[in-house]
């Protein structure tokens, strides 16, 4: 029988000038005690869901009862090591069956006589007749839950001197499953509720339209209203993929779990796991700091508290992004202030907002007319990032300025600079412009805080956007308070409980309130990340790993190390695989999506000559991808250069180059290869009878189509510009027409 | 008065006796039931004093059984010695002690036999045994 006992000390007194002296903390009483119960172990049992399982009633049901092995041959089993871990409740343990030999386990074809490998184990606490009585209608038998899993291989030694008996290793219910079954990634791309992703990454109630295997175990999910849009994961089993997406799985106020249910008379339902939020622990109680059985070596570590997080990532299309900002890319005068501007507004205002947003690094925002979410969240970063208020609108005058970061000097790409997704502002010096050039001195930097930075990679598929509300979460969760954590070890019970009842994902006070002070005045609140009993040991240690913050914070670490992994192997898009017929530079890693390389927007081009005009592209690197339309659908040819022309340059190497047939296959082969170089020319499109214009089609097609005035090409083109980081592109065009071009341009840093 | 009986179960036989008044048969020279010692876990702190007990448990024992032999021949009383050494050499088996004021029973263990050679003795027709038992601390 396992014994509680519960020591009862008051709030010692503290004596000026020494350590605690002994004399003024004593017991206020004898400590408390009671029984507890035993453990019975059970081999073998056969779990199945219960879909008919009543609200609030355990659904997973025990179909065929296993062997009774808290004795085998008379000796009984030895339970070394039960431990608990969030997420996924049970994690590991070890038991040995003394009295179990080598001619109970080995044979001619298979391994492990009556416990083969894989058989379910659930350790059931028995409990003590007092408490029996009280639970007898829910638990007739008198026994509830405690550690459920599985058996792993037996370990059995022969030869004088060997230890006796049988050891089994043991791995929990859930995560022994979710460990040893590959990922089947979702088919489709789409941004869904993390409840949902979870619950198909292991999906135990048949909600999911692909046949499984069946699981012993139940998660039940729930809604957290976090989307994201992960398939894949770090590794290749199920449990790697949902760790991953438990890292994410936090927003304002909420860090979403897996954790064991329990049932409202407070035991476990054995096998039964729920997507629970954490902000709130499942259970708490306090100890009283200094007292006997407790051993405790709390730490803190300024370096794992950063106070700004830089990130890169790729966007689902692609992009590549990675906070850069590029203060005095575009010197631009505003547009005449229109008044305030606001969600559901419409008009030329808000489209040139759009456009000034996603120029000054907020690529998700559309320029659609409409003042849309997209608006506001990209609106909001931008005052974010220049420690404005986050109003959401534009109220002002000075608003309207900010967006469009007056006075900020000359045009260049070699200003940029990459900013952390978020900072605490207290070690924020500056206030900026949304391009990232200074507006001030910070009024709220503190100097006396050490900055620390820390540098993730978020992977691929995830937007900047999105990236940017994680770190300012990681920010606001690190500004908390410094993370302090350590191991903690209990052989004494709290005041009001067994030690054996602490509960992963629960909260532990340890209260080191002197007399005279304030109840709870000083207390370390912490988390019980992970715990581990050993029953055999005289002191029945429980082993703690103790954090003031929960899991997904603590992951940083984690994330820290998948960003080194990931500078050897480059997270790469979907999208860009497909489209991309060569990388060229060896350290491409996706198109830029911050600088506003290879965007021209609304060039106006008059009929029959060249046009030309210069935009940012970079030092070198490649054109992944064009897309050119004009407005209205004309005929048109293009060409590409990597240094200063004009029109007149253009038109002296081809004149008319859609309308007179050239001797060879087209204008631009016709020009001395000597002039090309001279002009730095690139590549060009659209010649006699091959006119641009007519995509999805082409001109040559019989009959000849309508023209579209769409252009697209996914060729790769490689390039460096002498004149960085600009190119110059010279369009002809058939009829006056406005054009929308869009390169898709990966910058080379080798 | 005090005598003891070895029960012999597991080799489907009487129970042996021995008692400590001259006799034929067993005569009880030196028995010691053992001092059971008491594990406890006790937990400190590094503040207060003393400690709190958490756990006890009580530990094996070990008991001591010295017997002179009479079974009116030398010979005899080699054979009685081996049917002593065979009953304390049982897997599990229960030595009831019985004194004068009331009686007591011991969880017995497997025992350590000496059958001691001492010419003596066996000039008066004795062979003595001596015995160590370890036994669980209950009766």
């Amino acid at each position: 029988m396992i014994t509680r006992t519960s020591p009862q000390y008051a709030a010692p007194t503290l004596v000026a000038g020494r350590a605690l002296p002994r004399s003024v903390w004593v017991p206020t009483g004898p400590p408390v005690r009671e029984d507890w119960g035993t453990l019975r172990v059970e081999i073998g049992a056969t779990w199945e869901y219960d879909p008919e399982a009543a609200p609030g009633d355990p659904t997973m049901v025990k179909t065929v009862a296993g062997t009774d092995y808290t004795e085998f041959r008379g000796a009984r089993t030895l339970i070394e090591m039960l431990s608990w871990a969030d997420p996924f409740g049970e994690e590991d343990g070890q038991i040995t069956i003394p009295a179990m030999t080598p001619w109970d386990v080995v044979s001619a074809t298979s391994w492990g006589g009556p416990i083969p490998p894989g058989t379910n184990i659930d350790i059931w606490r028995v409990l003590p007749p007092w408490l029996a009585a009280v639970h007898a209608t829910n638990h007739p038998t008198g026994e509830v839950g405690y550690w459920h899993g599985v058996i792993l291989d037996p370990e059995i030694c022969d030869g004088d001197g060997q230890p006796d008996g049988a050891t089994y290793q043991l791995a929990g219910a859930m995560l022994a499953e979710i460990s040893t079954r590959g990922h089947m990634p979702q088919p489709l791309d789409d941004s869904r509720d993390i409840g949902q992703v979870l619950a198909q990454a292991c999906d135990t109630r048949d909600s999911y339209s692909r046949p499984n295997q069946g699981w012993r175990f139940d998660f039940e999910t729930d809604e957290t209203g976090i989307e994201v849009r992960m398939r894949g994961s770090s590794g290749q089993f199920v449990v790697d993929f949902m760790r991953d997406v438990l890292a994410v799985a936090r927003d304002a106020g909420h860090t979403w779990t897996i954790a064991r249910a329990y049932g409202e008379d407070g035991f476990l339902q054995p096998r039964k796991y729920f997507l629970y939020d954490a902000s709130t622990p499942v259970a708490s109680t306090t100890i009283r700091g200094g007292m006997p059985g407790w051993q405790f070596a709390p730490r803190s570590d300024v370096t794992q508290d950063p106070n700004a997080i830089f990130g890169a990532g790729t966007r689902r299309d692609g992009g590549y992004w990675s906070g850069m900002v590029y203060p005095l890319l575009a010197e631009m005068t505003p547009p005449t202030y229109p008044g305030p501007l606001a969600l559901t507004d419409t008009g030329d205002d808000v489209t040139a907002l759009q456009g000034r947003l996603r120029l000054s690094g907020w690529p998700d925002v559309s320029p659609t007319g409409v003042f849309d979410a997209d608006t506001v969240t990209g609106l909001n970063a931008m005052y974010k990032a220049a420690g404005h208020a986050q109003t959401g609108e534009i109220e002002t005058e000075d608003d309207w300025d900010l967006a469009w970061s007056t006075d900020t000097g000359t045009t260049d790409l070699s200003s940029g600079y990459r900013r952390p997704l978020a900072r605490d502002t207290t070690v924020e010096r500056w206030t900026y412009y949304a391009d990232g050039s200074i507006s001030g001195e910070n009024p709220y930097h503190d100097a006396a805080i050490l900055p620390v930075d820390a540098d993730l990679s978020y992977g691929d598929r995830i937007s900047r956007g999105r990236a940017t509300t994680n770190a300012n979460r990681l920010v606001a969760d690190f500004a908390d308070g410094p993370l302090v954590m350590g191991e903690a070890t209990l052989t004494i019970d709290p005041a009001d409980m067994s030690r054996m009842d602490l509960r992963e994902c629960g909260q532990l006070i340890v209260d080191y309130t002197p007399a005279g002070a304030e109840d709870g005045s000083q207390a370390l609140a912490l988390r019980i990340a992970r715990r581990e009993i050993q029953p055999e040991s005289d002191a029945l240690p429980l082993s703690m790993t103790l954090a003031t913050r929960p899991y997904p914070a603590l992951d940083l670490a984690t994330r820290l190390d998948r960003d080194r992994s990931a500078a050897a192997n480059p997270a790469r898009s979907f999208y860009s695989q497909l489209h991309r017929a060569q990388r060229p530079w060896k350290d491409v890693n996706g198109w830029d999506s911050e600088s506003g390389a290879g965007i021209i927007r609304s060039l106006h081009c008059a009929a029959g000559e060249w046009t030309v005009v210069k935009f940012i592209g970079a030092q070198r690197g490649s054109i992944m991808a064009l897309k050119a339309n004009s407005d209205p659908a004309s005929r048109y040819a293009m060409a590409l250069f990597g240094d200063e022309i004009d029109a007149a340059g253009v038109e002296a190497l081809v004149e008319l180059p859609l309308t007179e047939a050239p001797t060879t296959s087209g204008w631009w082969a016709e020009v001395a290869e000597s002039d090309l170089e001279d002009a730095a020319w690139i590549d060009s499109w659209g010649m006699y009878t091959q006119a641009c214009g007519y995509y999805p089609y082409a001109e040559s097609d019989d009959p000849t189509p309508d023209t579209s005035g769409k252009t697209r090409d996914f060729d790769t083109y490689t390039f460096e510009s002498l004149k960085p980081p600009w190119l110059w592109l010279a369009i002809w065009s058939e009829d006056e027409a406005d054009y929308d071009v869009t390169m898709r341009v990966a910058t080379a840093l080798d | 008065m005090l005598s003891l009986s070895v029960s012999r179960t597991s080799l489907g036989r009487v129970p042996l006796t021995a008692a400590d008044s001259t006799q034929v048969g067993a005569t009880v020279m030196d028995w010691s039931p053992g001092l059971v010692v008491r594990d406890m876990t006790i937990v400190k702190s590094k503040w207060a004093d003393g400690g709190v007990v958490t756990h006890s448990r009580d530990d094996i024992v070990t008991m001591t059984l010295s017997l002179f032999l009479r079974a009116g021949s030398l010979t005899a009383s080699r054979l009685l010695a081996e049917e002593w050494a065979e009953a304390l050499g049982q897997l599990d088996y229960t030595i009831t002690e019985t004194l004068t004021a009331g009686a007591r029973a011991f969880a017995a263990m497997p025992a350590s036999v000496d059958i001691t050679a001492n010419p003596n003795h066996w000039r008066a027709g004795i062979v003595s045994v001596t015995a160590s038992i370890p036994r669980n601390p209950w009766p």
